[in-house]
């Protein structure tokens, strides 16, 4: 078996500091539930053999009924203890599982972008939020708690009635007993770990299974099935991969039939020796029928309590690894931010940023993307960056904000490397404007203002919105957006979602912005409105602009091209087309079709 | 949607059991069979301490009592086994019908209409089902809680059964009550009265469950839908630290969780009472029934034998009833949360009801006529379309150009029958498409659309649409798309991207849109028709698909709607839209000399920084 990095008793010793911190009560009812269910089980043993003795030894009426009341009475009241405890026990590990469901969420949302794009580190995160989300027994949190109590619980009747039928009858069948469901225990656990050694023969199985049922079948998807009629074969690969999944399923499960057989053995040796024990006493004299009656249920329930004990301790051990993986996850060094850094310097002018000799790789041993990239963006430059797709452009983008460190050289934000800041601190003078554009699932303002309600300017916000060419599109800035998340939720285009991005910029008004492709969703007049705006919006600015669409290079300062991860061209836009290297190419190319005089293109087509 | 009624939710989810059934016929009685052998199998212990009870308190030979005892030590090993054989075989057969199930969900969004795809509440339905089914176990829940109450029933009949045999062969004895049938009646009426209140309890309980149940699924679905868009989307994290916005998601996940906890505390009080009101019933029942046993057999009416057999019998009973009640209350929930499914399978399959073949094709090929379109989206009051006419003859090669929001890609959807229109018709070669074969209809058409998605297949299954493909073909295909680039040198048997093979490959933005290019090339029918084909592209790639275009669309009639106005200059014909409607219509020199014109007004928005 895999080495797991926590220990069981770690893992126990982590879940109860979260219960403790979150709900003491949680102890009490566990305690409470498995005493009153020992108290019960042994109550509702001892009645029949009391009434079983009373009519034996001829008691008198009111003795009998005394006796049966007396027990009656405990099992009502720790027949209620039990259920009471119990409901509540279970509803509160809920709670504590959702709670735990928000501090996963957190490192989502905290942790470095660089772990988000890993596939590797987010495939765990995804596996980390599951062990909290999966609210069955068989959940990683949730299972793990629940096992603690059916642990508590069996281990306190096991003891009950072990000790019961050492007194009265013979350790030898307590060891029997319990030897036996040892073995039967040690037999599940046994393929039990075969399952878990061999489970890459199915989770790919189900990785895939999820892909073709779950996700293809969305709505993104929709359009390109029904063009290209691919709803038979995906149909047919999704019985495929059922099938195969099942006979993985089948080949476990007779491995655990194995052991049931195994197990049904193990029974018979520990009732024939029970049995045995209780008739020959009985017969000899030395136990009275009531007695017999009181054992022998007692030795079921002994039996009964020794499986549930081992299935428990089991269960406890599966969702201990699954607690493992989260914590793993939780506990690696760039998920949880450590808060340090010094604060950005400030300055009454906008920041100058300067890349030296910077190189970059996404792996070891892969590729480098970025190649000696030097050059400096000055304060209040307008930068165009310019270069076919897999230059570079968006890679050079990410390291500028922060998410990556370079793998040599330095990024520099007003002379001082910017891996020595504060990384909020940093954030904060950034505006941009991603070519995945990501709207949340909440309200018009919040998406534009990226901040809660009281801490945001309505009345700024319906500005930035007339100002990105959204105005009179919402009825109100309450208006919920992404559809899918709520019924009155409502869907923005591809040009409407980009303006209301290039909103969520000017309301930030940070010192630098950043465009990658602000435009590509946009019709001719209204990206020609964001190319006259943009001296406005980048008054006072530091900013970069990436786009396909040269014209927009019209509008800055100075312009990069780049080609395979290397600077080779700096100039203004007359300069380059005067040197007539790669940018003039690219921009002959592109406008050759708009050009007045240009050839008639008619016959090509 | 209306909210379905409670019972139409019970109908809905018996609809549900059948329905499984027919997807997997063995797995419900695999459910009752385990149960049945679950509730057969404690007998052993009620029975037979009773005989043995008997023979030991009567002075029975010893090897009588020996085999007896011999005899319940087989049996309870044979019924050990039996349960564990049949619990292995349900568990399979549980699996398979969870499984079958998510396929049959996943068939009917592959196979439904796209406008009911696309619709908001069908949306919604799929959040819930997803929310209910794979969050919450109700597939398994409904098969768990089925077994039960089967279990449950045959454990009560069967107590049910002793006790009324014992009753009958009892002799009454004496005098009193006690000793009088009248005693056990009052046994049998209390056991009944128990039951019918906890019945009744576990009732109310299934009445307002599913409520709450459903409040449940909508408070989670807004958060759920959050943090999962947030770990499936996760280029989102970029935005959400350059902005700081932790915070306010944090906010609304907070908000979610504080919902929970009033409601989490009603279903504890509706949990509670029925579990309770189970426990003390069960307790005085025990201490009635000891009472009178005891007592008649004090006064010699019922040997010891039968006290051991009457005593655990009614345990039997009691607990059965119980439980039963509450697999009856989970059997209710459990037929409420599939019911969403129901919802979901009851959708039409498609509103589809064109069944002729195609025209046959004129000379030239097929002309698509759009005669007086207009259209506007279900459940809304805009018009996104209004009064287009537009004739597109076969082989022409149109340009559609507009505004954002001018109606050009709902144009698309509706040629491509994703939508039927509101008012009007668009006719191939005279005949109105919606009475045509759709997928005939659709073999006619090579799309690429603006939104397009690549499978996370295979290069060459993704080119071709299909697992079974011609790799000449498909190599040809995308030497046309993507000339010595990365796609044309990758094998075919590549998969992309990284959710569904281990050793998929990521592709840019750039090589997929080639990539699905190829796929429409491959296709090789009449009509193309290309939404933004270009737009992740950068000029040189651009400039290739565009000289490849005459190419590409030689004999073929080509849709081609941008933004870049570079490409109307390849297309002979160009259509502009304004607000839905088809506003002007002609060649590029044409429509420049129309002065104030919006093609105009476009043109030179683009062109003047390229001068």
């Amino acid at each position: 078996m895999e080495k797991s990095g926590y220990s069981l008793g770690n893992n126990l010793h982590f879940m109860a500091r979260l219960i403790r911190r979150q709900d003491k009560g949680m102890f009490v009812l566990l305690v409470l539930g498995a005493l009153a269910g020992v108290a019960l089980s042994l109550a509702g043993a001892y009645l029949p053999k009391l009434t079983l003795q009373g009519i034996l030894e001829g008691w008198d009426g009111p003795r009998l009924i005394g006796g049966i009341g007396a027990l009656a009475l405990v099992m009502g009241a720790c027949g209620y203890a039990q259920a009471h405890a119990g409901v509540a026990y279970q509803l509160r590990s809920d709670m504590a599982r959702i709670a735990h469901i928000a501090d996963i969420q957190k490192v989502a949302l905290e942790c470095e972008y660089s772990v988000l794009e890993n596939p590797g580190r987010r495939t765990m995160l995804n596996e980390a939020m599951e062990v909290c989300a999966n609210g069955s027994p068989s959940g990683g949190f949730y299972g793990f708690v629940d096992a603690v109590r059916a642990a508590l619980a069996a281990a306190l009747n096991m003891l009950a009635f072990g000790i019961l039928l050492i007194l009265g009858l013979s350790p030898v069948v307590v060891l029997v007993t319990f030897a036996c469901a040892a073995l039967s225990a040690f037999l599940n656990g046994r393929v039990a770990r075969y399952e878990h050694d061999h489970r890459e023969q199915w989770t790919p199985i189900d990785k895939k299974l999820h892909y073709v049922q779950d996700s293809v079948t969305q709505t993104r998807f929709g359009k390109d099935v029904r063009l290209y009629q691919c709803q038979d074969w995906l149909a047919a690969r999704m019985d495929e991969l059922v099938i195969a999944r099942l006979v993985q399923y089948k080949r476990v499960l007779l491995r655990y039939l194995g052991a049931d057989g195994m197990g049904m053995l193990g029974r018979l040796l520990r009732d024939g020796v029970t049995m045995g024990y209780l008739i020959s006493m009985a017969l000899s004299g030395a136990l009275a029928a009531p007695d017999l009656l009181l054992y022998l249920s007692s030795a079921s329930q002994l039996s009964d309590s020794v499986g549930a004990l081992f299935d428990a301790v089991n269960r406890l051990n599966r969702c201990h690894l699954k607690l493992c993986a989260m914590r793993a996850f939780m506990d690696l060094p760039d998920v949880q931010p450590d808060g340090r850094g010094e604060a950005p310097p400030r300055s009454a002018l906008p920041p100058w940023i300067e890349f030296k000799d910077v190189s970059f790789r996404y792996e070891e041993g892969g590729e480098d993307i970025l190649k000696n990239i030097s050059f400096t963006l000055r304060s209040g430059e307008k930068l165009a960056l310019v270069g076919g797709n897999g230059a570079g452009k968006t890679t050079l983008v990410k390291l500028m904000c922060g998410f990556y460190k370079p793998t040599q050289g330095q990024v520099l934000l007003n002379g001082t490397p910017i891996e020595r800041f504060n990384r909020e601190k940093l954030f904060a003078l950034y505006s941009t404007v991603f070519q995945d554009m990501t709207i949340l699932p909440l309200t018009v303002g919040e998406n534009v203002s990226m901040h809660i309600r009281e801490e945001s300017d309505m009345g700024k916000v319906a500005g930035c919105l007339e100002r990105a060419g959204l105005a009179g599109r919402f009825e109100s800035l309450d208006t919920l957006l992404v559809k899918a998340s709520h019924p009155e939720a409502q869907d923005l285009s591809g040009g409407e979602a980009q303006k209301l991005l290039l909103a969520r910029a000017l309301y930030k008004d940070a010192p630098i912005l950043i465009l990658d492709e602000p435009t590509a969703a946009l019709d001719p007049l209204a990206e020609s409105r964001m190319y006259e705006q943009y001296s406005q919006f980048t008054r006072g600015k530091t900013s970069l602009f990436i786009s396909h669409r040269l014209s927009s290079t019209r509008f800055c300062d100075r312009i990069l091209y780049m080609e395979h991860g290397k600077i080779l061209e700096s100039g203004s836009h007359d300069q380059l087309m005067a040197a007539g290297g790669g940018y003039a190419h690219l921009f002959e190319v592109q406008s050759q079709y708009y050009k007045e005089e240009g050839q008639s293109h008619e016959q090509a087509v | 949607m209306s909210k379905p009624s409670e019972s139409s939710n019970r109908k809905g989810g018996l609809i549900s059991l059948r329905r499984m059934a027919r997807l997997r016929p063995a797995a419900p009685w695999a459910q009752a069979l385990y149960g049945l052998a679950e509730a057969g199998a404690p007998f052993v212990n009620v029975i037979f301490p009773a005989f043995l009870v008997n023979q030991l308190t009567s002075g029975a030979p010893a090897r009588v009592v020996w085999l007896t005892a011999l005899l319940t030590v087989l049996l309870n090993a044979l019924a050990f086994g039996v349960k564990a054989a049949l619990g292995r075989w349900r568990e399979y057969e549980t699996e398979a019908v969870v499984r079958a199930w998510r396929s049959m969900r996943g068939k009917k969004f592959l196979n439904m209409d796209f406008s009911a795809l696309e619709d908001g509440e069908v949306e919604n339905l799929r959040q819930n089902v997803y929310q209910n089914e794979d969050n919450f176990g109700a597939v398994y829940g409904l098969l768990e809680s089925l077994k039960e109450s089967v279990r449950n029933l045959a454990a009560v009949a069967g107590a049910l059964a002793t006790l009324v045999v014992m009753l009958a062969s009892t002799p009454s004895s004496g005098q009193g009550f006690i000793h009088g049938p009248g005693s056990m009646a009052l046994v049998m009426g209390f056991c009944l009265l128990s039951a019918a209140l906890v019945f009744m309890l576990q009732m109310r309980n299934g009445k307002l469950m599913p409520g709450l149940m459903e409040q449940l699924a909508r408070t989670n679905q807004r958060g759920g839908y959050l943090i999962g868009s947030l770990l499936d989307n996760y280029p989102s994290g970029k935005d959400i630290r350059i902005y700081g916005a932790a915070p306010l998601v944090n906010r609304q996940l907070k908000d979610m969780l504080k919902s929970f906890g009033p409601m989490m505390r009603k279903m504890f009080a509706l949990n509670l009472t029925p579990a309770a009101a189970g426990a003390i019933t069960s307790a005085i029942m025990g201490g009635l029934i000891f009472s009178i046993v005891g007592l008649k057999a004090l006064g010699g009416g019922l040997d010891p034998g039968s006290v051991v057999w009457f005593a655990g019998s009614v345990q039997q009973f009691s607990a059965g009833i119980s439980a039963l009640v509450f697999a009856l209350g989970d059997l209710n929930v459990g037929l409420s949360q599939t019911s969403f499914t129901e919802q979901l399978m009851a959708l039409p399959d498609t509103l589809d009801s064109g069944h002729a073949p195609l025209p046959e094709s004129r000379a030239g090929g097929y002309e698509l006529e759009i005669k007086n379109l207009s259209f506007r989206y279900p459940g809304s009051q805009e018009w996104v379309l209004r009064g287009v006419n537009l004739n597109v003859q076969a082989g022409e090669h149109l340009a559609v150009v507009g505004l954002n929001g001018s109606g050009k890609t709902t144009l698309i959807k509706l040629i491509c029958r994703l939508y039927k229109p509101t008012e009007g018709s668009i006719l191939l070669n005279g005949v109105d498409i919606q009475t045509l074969d759709r997928a005939a209809y659709l073999k006619l058409f090579s799309v690429v659309f603006q939104d397009f998605k690549l499978f996370s297949f295979g290069l060459g299954e993704n080119v071709a649409a299909n697992p079974d493909y011609d790799a000449d073909r498909v190599k040809r295909a995308l030497q046309r798309a993507d000339a010595s680039g990365r796609l044309e040198r990758m094998p075919l048997e590549q998969p992309l991207y990284r959710d569904y093979a281990e050793d998929g490959v990521e592709i840019s933005g750039g090589e997929a849109q080639k990539a699905a290019i190829a796929r429409a090339i491959y296709r090789d029918a009449p009509f193309v028709v290309l939404d933004e084909p270009t737009a992740a592209l950068d000029p040189l790639a651009e400039q290739e698909v565009y000289a490849r275009f005459g190419d590409m669309m030689q004999d073929k009639t080509a849709l081609f709607i941008s933004h870049r106005l570079s490409s109307c200059r390849f297309c002979r014909d160009i259509a502009v839209f304004d607000q839905g409607s088809l506003i002007q219509r002609g060649s590029h020199e044409a429509l420049l000399q129309e002065e104030g014109g919006r093609y105009a007004q476009m043109w030179n928005a683009q062109a003047q920084y390229y001068q």
